[in-house]
C-alpha cells in the first residue's frame, strides 16, 4: 500500500469514473488528482456536468451503475493511522467508513432528512448505528450536536419534524447528523447552493468555525467560486471530468492561469461595479456556450470551443502543466494568462 | 391508558385517534361486527342451518328481522355466522398477500438486479385473470379454508408487490435515503425503516381493497363449489345464493351486502386515519 505523507487526510490519485452506457463510454472523472490535508478544506469548482460530483461519490463509493471506478486510487487515513485505499475497499467495511470517518451532506436539506422523523430521531439513529451508547446517551449527544450548529432551543427542535424547520435550520441539521459521529473528512457537495445568500454566509461560517474546533478536513464541492474564496484553503477547477486548474484559494484569486478559471470568476457579478463609464448598466459576463457531454468530447483540449484565447495548437490535448510551483494548470497559453 | 401507553408519543398517537372521528367511528363499526361475528352462538336467534319449509322466502318481518332464504333459514342468523369466516378470510389473505407482496415490492425496487424477474413474474402472474388463476391454484390444493386463503394469498400478492415495487422506486432515489447511505446506514435499515416506513399509506389503502376483493373472491369460489363447503354461510356465498332470487327475495342478499359494506367501508375509514395518523405533515391538523 502507498505512503501518505503524515499531514494528508485524504489523497485522490488518478481517478477515474467511468459511466458506460453499452457501447459508449461516459469519463465523467477522468485522471483527477488532489490531497485533502488534516484541519484543511479543499474545494472542487465546475459546471454542472464538470464530474465534481461524481468525484465525491467515488470518494463516498456510492455510485449507482453503470458508474464505476475504473483506474486510480483514493488513499484515506483512518483514525486509527491505517491507510485504506477507498476505491477497492468492500461495500462492508466501506460501510464503517461512511458516517464515522467520511460523512457528507447534499444539497437539498429541504428532503435530506427523512420527513417521518423528528430530527432528534435520526441523529440518534445515526449515533447508536457507529457507536455503543444508550438511547438516552445518545439524545444527551444529540442535543450537544444541535448546540453546536447553533440551533437554539436544542431541547424541543430534537422532537421537531424536518417539516417544521426553515431551510437553513435543516441545513444545520444535517450537519450535526452528517457531524455527530465525529468524522474526520466531511464531504459538503454544494450545501448552500439552495440557500438564500445571508444563510448561505452562517452556514460557510458555522463550517469554518467547526473545523477549527473539531480540526475535521473538508472537501467542498461547489459551482460558485465566490464560496470558494470564503472557505477553501486548495482549489481544484474542474472541466468537462477533468481537472483544469488546481492551486491554492489565494493563488487563484489573484492570478488565474486557466481561461476557464478566469471565465467563472468573471461571471461573478459585482455589485460596486453594475454600471459602465456613462451610468449604464453592465451586462453579466457569462462562458458562452456549454459544457461539452463527457460522451462526445471535442478533439484536443476540451475547452477550447469556448475559449477566447484558442490558438491552433489547442487541437492538441494539453496536459496538466506546471505554471507556477504549486500551480497547475491545463492550459497550453497558461502564461499568457 | 397510562399502563398501555407509556412513553409520550404513544399517549399522542392515542389522543390524535380519539380526537380523529371517523378512525373512531371505522374501528367501533369494526369492532361490533368482529364482535357480533365471534359471539354468534350468543347473538344469532336461531341456528344458521335450521331449515323451514313452511317459512320460505319470507320478508323482514318480527320473527325473522331479516327474512329467510329459499329454505327458510334465517338470514340474520346466517349473516352473523357468515361474519367468522368472512372476515377470517379477508384477514388471513390481507395478511399473506401483504407478507409476500411487501417482501417481493421491496426486494424487486431496491436491488435493480432482481428488479427485471420479479418484475416480470409478478406481471405474468397478474396476466392471468384473478378467479381463474385461484380455481386454479384450489383445483391443484384441493378444496379447503386454508386453500382457499392461500390461493387467494397469491393472486392478490402481486397487487401489492406491484404497488411497493412503484413506491420504492421513487424512494430509492429520494435525497434522505442516499445520505442514510451516506451516513454509514446498511442496506436493511434502509429498507425498513426509510422505504418502508413511508410505504405505510399505499400499502394501507391497497390492502382494505385486498380485504374487501377477498371477501367477494371467496364468495365466487364457494359458488363454484371450490370454497368452504357450502353449509356453512359466509356472506359471498350468501350473495351468490341470493342471486335467483332478486327481486323476489332482494333481503337475502341486500343484508350480506350491507354487512361487507359496512366492514370494508369501515376498515377504509380506520385505514385512512392511520395513514394520516402515521404521517407527521398531518398531525398538526388533526
Amino acid at each position: 500500500m502507498s505512503e501518505l505523507p503524515a499531514d494528508i487526510v485524504l489523497r485522490v490519485d488518478r481517478l477515474r469514473t467511468h459511466f458506460e452506457l453499452g457501447s459508449r463510454v461516459a469519463k465523467s472523472v477522468d485522471d483527477v488528482s488532489f490531497d485533502v490535508r488534516r484541519g484543511e478544506t479543499v474545494a472542487v469548482v465546475g459546471e454542472s456536468g464538470s464530474g465534481k460530483s461524481v468525484t465525491s461519490l467515488s470518494i463516498m463509493r456510492l455510485l449507482a451503475p453503470p458508474g464505476r471506478i475504473v483506474e486510480g486510487e483514493i488513499l484515506y487515513r483512518t483514525s486509527d493511522g491505517r491507510i485504506l485505499d477507498i476505491a477497492t475497499l468492500s461495500q462492508k467495511d466501506m460501510r464503517r467508513i461512511r458516517g464515522r470517518e467520511i460523512a457528507m451532506i447534499f444539497q437539498e436539506p429541504m428532503t435530506s432528512l427523512n420527513p417521518l422523523y423528528t430530527v432528534g430521531d435520526q441523529i440518534i439513529e445515526m449515533i447508536r448505528l457507529h457507536e455503543p451508547l444508550s438511547k438516552l446517551e445518545a439524545r444527551k449527544r444529540a442535543r450537544q450536536m444541535l448546540e453546536l450548529v447553533e440551533i437554539p432551543a436544542a431541547e424541543r427542535r430534537l422532537d421537531e419534524y424536518p417539516h417544521q424547520m426553515s431551510g437553513g435550520m435543516r441545513q444545520r441539521a444535517m450537519i450535526a447528523l452528517a457531524l455527530s459521529c465525529n468524522p474526520k473528512l466531511l464531504i459538503a457537495d454544494e450545501p448552500t447552493t439552495a440557500l438564500d445568500v445571508t444563510i448561505q454566509a452562517q452556514i460557510l461560517d458555522l463550517l469554518r468555525r467547526l473545523q477549527a474546533e473539531i480540526g475535521m478536513s473538508i472537501l467542498f464541492i461547489t459551482h460558485n467560486l465566490g464560496v470558494v474564496a470564503d472557505i477553501a484553503h486548495d482549489v481544484v477547477v474542474m472541466y468537462a471530468g477533468r481537472v483544469v486548474e488546481q492551486t491554492s484559494s489565494e493563488r487563484l484569486f489573484e492570478h488565474q492561469k486557466h481561461p476557464y478559471s478566469r471565465g467563472l470568476l468573471a461571471c461573478i457579478p459585482d455589485a460596486s461595479r453594475d454600471r459602465g463609464p456613462s451610468g449604464e448598466r453592465l451586462r453579466l459576463n457569462p462562458i458562452p456556450g456549454n459544457v461539452p457531454s463527457v460522451m462526445a468530447l471535442p478533439k484536443g483540449c476540451s475547452f477550447a470551443p469556448r475559449c477566447p484565447l484558442r490558438i491552433a495548437r489547442c487541437e492538441e490535448d494539453p496536459p496538466l502543466l506546471v505554471a507556477e510551483p504549486h500551480h497547475l494548470s491545463r492550459c497550453w497559453r497558461h502564461d499568457d494568462l | 391508558m397510562a399502563a398501555v401507553a407509556s412513553n409520550p408519543e404513544q399517549v399522542r398517537f392515542l389522543t390524535l385517534l380519539i380526537r380523529r372521528r371517523t378512525v373512531l367511528v371505522g374501528l367501533m363499526v369494526l369492532l361490533t361486527i368482529a364482535c357480533v361475528a365471534i359471539l354468534a352462538p350468543v347473538i344469532a336467534p336461531y341456528a344458521p342451518n335450521k331449515l323451514s319449509v313452511v317459512n320460505r322466502l319470507k320478508p323482514p318481518s318480527a320473527t325473522f328481522w331479516f327474512g329467510t332464504d329459499e329454505f327458510g333459514r334465517d338470514v340474520l342468523s346466517r349473516t352473523i355466522y357468515a361474519g367468522q369466516l368472512s372476515l377470517l378470510v379477508g384477514v388471513c389473505v390481507v395478511c399473506f398477500a401483504s407478507v409476500f407482496g411487501i417482501a417481493l415490492g421491496l426486494v424487486a425496487g431496491f436491488f435493480r438486479r432482481l428488479d427485471t424477474p420479479v418484475a416480470r413474474f409478478i406481471d405474468a402472474m397478474m396476466a392471468f385473470p384473478d378467479i381463474l388463476l385461484a380455481i386454479a391454484l384450489v383445483a391443484a390444493l384441493g378444496p379447503s379454508l386454508a386453500t382457499v386463503i392461500v390461493a387467494l394469498g397469491i393472486v392478490y400478492t402481486p397487487r401489492l408487490a406491484r404497488i411497493v415495487r412503484a413506491s420504492t422506486l421513487v424512494i430509492r432515489e429520494l435525497p434522505y435515503v442516499e445520505a442514510a447511505r451516506a451516513l454509514g446506514v446498511s442496506t436493511w435499515r434502509i429498507m425498513t425503516r426509510h422505504v418502508l416506513r413511508n410505504l405505510v399509506s399505499p400499502i394501507l389503502v391497497q390492502a382494505t381493497f385486498i380485504f374487501a376483493y377477498a371477501m367477494l373472491a371467496e364468495a365466487g369460489l364457494s359458488f363454484l363449489g371450490l370454497g368452504v363447503s357450502p353449509e356453512v354461510p359466509t356472506w359471498g356465498t350468501m350473495i351468490a345464493a341470493g342471486r335467483q332470487y332478486v327481486g323476489r327475495a332482494d333481503w337475502m342478499t341486500l343484508f350480506p351486502g350491507i354487512a361487507i359494506i359496512l366492514s370494508v367501508l369501515s376498515l377504509q375509514m380506520v385505514g385512512d386515519g392511520l395513514r394520516d395518523l402515521l404521517d407527521p405533515r398531518f398531525r398538526k391538523d388533526l
